[in-house]
């Protein structure tokens, strides 16, 4: 438990402030008896508890201090320590999406940690809640979703619609499969190519990402290439370097001058006097692209304020290589990273909505408007019994 | 649409047929017979029949189907071989079906009516026009192979799209080869062509299974079907059994396990890993298991031994573990994905890329398993043959060092010095063993006889 977060305040929060009601209208009243819950209580996880009713749930987080509240399956019977879960009849759960920050771990380019989070990557995880949002309802037929803070590092996506709740485990594993391109997301991250069928599929990814993509995660580094030294591998900004060695305040060059400057004043490696090589050239020629057309592309993209698919078709070259290059970059980069076990797993039991995250505090609040949600400005325990 | 559902649909309620149960014997074998010499057939109403002659066709067709059921409910390998058969047959007949409209009842039939609908519904429903908001067309233009295979030029439907709510065909969305609009998954028929058949031999399977029970409590019914029984379990194994052992009078592909001695040592050796630390390594596992499928062993029957060998059925029962590990072995026996009938890698292949047990052992542990395998043999030959083995490993050449101890353990010698496949080893070590011996015997008895 964090230091701050006593007991006490705890108990007083689902005493007086926990709003049991909300939290039971995504839920729902029937088979409340038969729903599982789980718990941390004294730093042990505890599960298999069931509750006659919302009274009693209540009664039993304000005498134990829960520091972590989660709810999980209906279930034939009520979940106890004679009827365990996996002993008795499973009857639904609702279907449950996890994003958290630290997924993208190895494509986050600002220096945030596991658990750090910055107004750099957190656009990170409201394009992925916003894109699958928009892949449950358009593609799925669900109507209605709903967003929780988790109350560290990411979201919780709730599906509300009752139909969501009797999905099977092969139903759940198919939309998450339909929803994966990144396979491996934490080693060989391999990208799995858009099938032709998956029309809608893509056109939301070109219409969705790209513009976020162009911006933060394409060529970062074009406006201050990166030089290499060949000996010694050391990195230098270029602008950066040539002003130190002329004390000419420099930028916005194309890369022909940059050459042309670095031979002329005849910069070399600090620290081994190697020869200087502009890899972000390097990246571009990667791509197929040639500067000019790099440059355009940003360009046009960043002026384009309502950004679709069929802008992304005018704008890429016409050239199957470059845009398969882009796509696979573009889902590297900026497509969203689920926890499928939380969604897939039938028995899981997820963090309650409106409970308090014992080791920061915070309240799992619902998100109305995820563009303008940051998790810094999240409610806490201490705010909510002030 | 009021399309009626096909006669050859056999899950459809047959209506007012009686079966007589004296003639269940003959129906079942006619459509034994059909379906092992695959002669797969179309029930349509020629134009020259007359209505008795086709109702009388159809009972036949009927009985025939439900007394294969209830004679392969009482033996889950003879399950599983029916449901393979049946399965392959509703496919042919779905493909062929002469017109669009039968195909849709006959999805309607099996994923319900509410779950398919017609391109025009979905428009109608959504007020939108499909193929134009996502730039389709109605008709896809990718030529489709069945067109001009065996099953006719009327397969060319097979090109049309219908919906099919999401829920239905979790195995095309897991592919993402589907549009999807609102929880309607827009597919050609060629596309989910396997997925209907999955479903087909699903329901069949629950539909068996519900006759378990039927039999098990009537036995009266238990002997009318046995003869039944009898001559399904003698096919079954049969066509199971590949071409390889057949010959050689192995009576279940399980049977092969009890003759250790006659697997190449690489297979040995991963049978042994396995057994002791629960797992093999992915491309081992497919090794190992294209090797016993080519020795013999059913698909129920690699289920039983994986479930029993591995550690990942610990606290799961045997039909959770089938559900888990289901794919991987009917794609092994070429029944899912690319519907490929793999063969297990030669040796080369096992050299590079899968476990060799000569390439990837240490040699000193070599040189101890052949002294313990080999303890009651002379000393001098099996010296000998360490020696001739320690050089040709030396001189990285694996496949005549396995071909060394081929010779060692049977007394021939490979044909060419070097061996190639694993299963070779297997055929050739079988005959060694096994084919002398019964020669052996015959002599015998011919000679006792006399």
């Amino acid at each position: 438990m964090s230091e701050g977060v006593t007991s006490e305040l705890l108990s007083e929060y689902y005493e007086k402030k926990f709003p049991i009601e909300s939290f039971m209208s995504y839920l729902g009243l029937p088979d409340f008896q038969n729903r599982e819950f789980g718990f941390v209580i004294n730093e042990r996880f505890t599960r298999n508890i069931s509750f006659e009713n919302t009274k009693k749930l209540r009664e039993f987080m304000v005498s134990n201090s829960v520091q972590h509240a989660y709810v999980g399956s209906v279930y034939g019977k009520p979940p106890s320590r004679d009827n365990r879960i996996h002993s008795i009849k499973w009857k639904y759960r609702e279907f449950i999406f996890d994003i958290d920050i630290n997924e993208y771990d190895l494509v986050r380019s600002c220096d945030c940690g596991k658990y750090d989070y910055c107004k750099i990557c957190w656009p990170l995880v409201q394009d992925a809640v916003i894109f699958i949002e928009e892949t449950m309802k358009e593609d799925f037929g669900f109507k209605e979703m709903k967003w929780f803070f988790s109350g560290r590092r990411g979201v919780h996506g709730w599906v509300v619609d009752k139909e969501s709740k009797f999905l099977n485990n092969e139903q759940r594993v198919s939309i998450l499969n339909y929803l994966t391109f990144i396979h491996d997301e934490t080693r060989s991250q391999s990208i799995e190519e858009i099938p032709n069928e998956a029309k809608p599929l893509r056109n939301r990814i070109f219409s969705l990402l790209v513009k976020p993509y162009i911006e933060h995660s394409f060529l970062v580094d074009l406006d201050n290439p990166i030089l290499q030294c060949q000996s010694c591998k050391s990195k230098f900004r270029a602008y950066e370097l040539i002003e130190e060695v002329t004390g000419r305040k420099t930028e916005s060059l194309r890369f022909s001058t940059l050459d042309k400057r670095i031979q002329n004043s005849n910069i070399k490696c600090k620290y081994c006097s190697g020869e200087l090589e502009n890899i972000t050239k390097l990246e571009i020629e990667d791509f197929g692209l040639t500067e000019l057309k790099a440059r355009k592309i940003i360009t046009q993209v960043k002026e384009t304020t309502s950004f679709d698919h069929n802008q992304y078709n005018i704008i890429m070259p016409n050239d199957w290589k470059v845009r398969r290059k882009m796509s696979n970059d573009i889902i590297l980069n900026r497509y969203p990273r689920i926890d499928r076990v939380v969604s897939t797993d039938i028995k899981r039991v997820s963090r309650i909505p409106y409970s308090i995250h014992g080791n920061t505090g915070k309240i799992v609040i619902e998100i109305k408007d995820i563009d303008s949600f940051y998790p810094d400005s999240t409610p806490n325990i201490w705010e909510a019994l002030m | 649409m009021s399309t009626e559902i096909p006669d050859w649909f056999v899950l459809k309620d047959p209506g007012d047929i009686s079966l007589d149960v004296e003639s269940w014997n003959r129906y079942a074998n006619t459509r034994l017979d059909r379906l092992i010499s695959e002669d797969l057939w179309i029930i349509t109403q020629p134009s020259w029949m007359s209505e008795d002659e086709w109702f009388q066709s159809k009972v036949e067709e009927f009985g025939g189907h439900t007394s294969l059921k209830l004679a392969v409910s009482q033996d889950s390998r003879l399950t599983s071989w029916l449901i393979e058969v049946e399965g392959d047959l509703f496919e042919f007949r779905f493909i062929s079906s002469p017109s669009f409209e039968q195909k849709i009842s006959v999805l309607k039939e099996l994923y319900s009516q509410e779950n398919v609908k017609l391109i025009s519904e979905i428009n109608r429903m959504f007020s939108i026009d499909i193929f134009r908001r996502f730039n389709i067309a109605e008709v896809d233009t990718r030529s489709v192979k069945y067109a001009k295979s065996k099953y006719g030029t009327s397969a060319t439907d097979l090109n049309r799209k219908v919906a099919i709510h999401y829920t239905k065909i979790p195995s095309i969305v897991s592919a993402k080869r589907v549009l999807l609009f609102k929880g309607w998954g827009i597919v050609t028929l060629a596309d989910i062509r396997l997925a209907v058949k999955r479903e087909f031999e699903k329901q069949l399977r629950e539909v068996i299974e519900r006759s378990k029970e039927l039999v098990e409590q009537d036995e009266g019914l238990k002997n009318a079907i046995k003869p039944i029984f009898d001559r399904v379990a003698e096919i079954a194994r049969s066509t199971r059994l590949s071409k390889d052992f057949l010959s050689l009078g192995l009576d279940e592909g399980v049977e092969i396990l009890s003759k250790p001695e006659l697997f190449p040592p690489c297979i040995q050796e991963l049978i042994g890993i396995l057994k002791s630390e629960g797992h093999l390594a992915h491309l081992e596992n497919w090794q190992l298991g294209t090797f016993l499928k080519r020795a013999g062993m059913a698909v129920e029957e690699q289920q039983r031994f994986w479930y029993e060998s591995s550690i990942d059925n610990i606290g799961i029962s045997f039909e959770e573990f089938k559900q888990k590990v289901n794919y991987q072995i009917l794609h092994i026996y070429g029944k899912v994905g690319r519907e490929v009938d793999y063969n297990p890698p030669s040796c080369k292949t096992c050299i590079n890329n899968y476990y060799c047990y000569w390439a990837h052992k240490e040699s000193a542990k070599i040189i101890e398993d052949i002294k313990t395998r080999f303890e009651d043999r002379k000393g001098e030959v099996v010296e000998t043959a360490i020696e001739d083995i320690s050089k040709l490993l030396n001189g990285q050449q694996y496949q005549r060092a396995c071909a060394r101890y081929f010779t060692l353990l049977t007394g021939w010698t490979v044909r060419g010095n070097h061996i190639n496949q694993m299963i070779s080893f297997t055929r050739q070590a079988y005959k060694r063993f096994y084919a002398k011996k019964e020669e052996e015997k015959e002599v015998k008895e011919s000679n006792e006889d006399e």
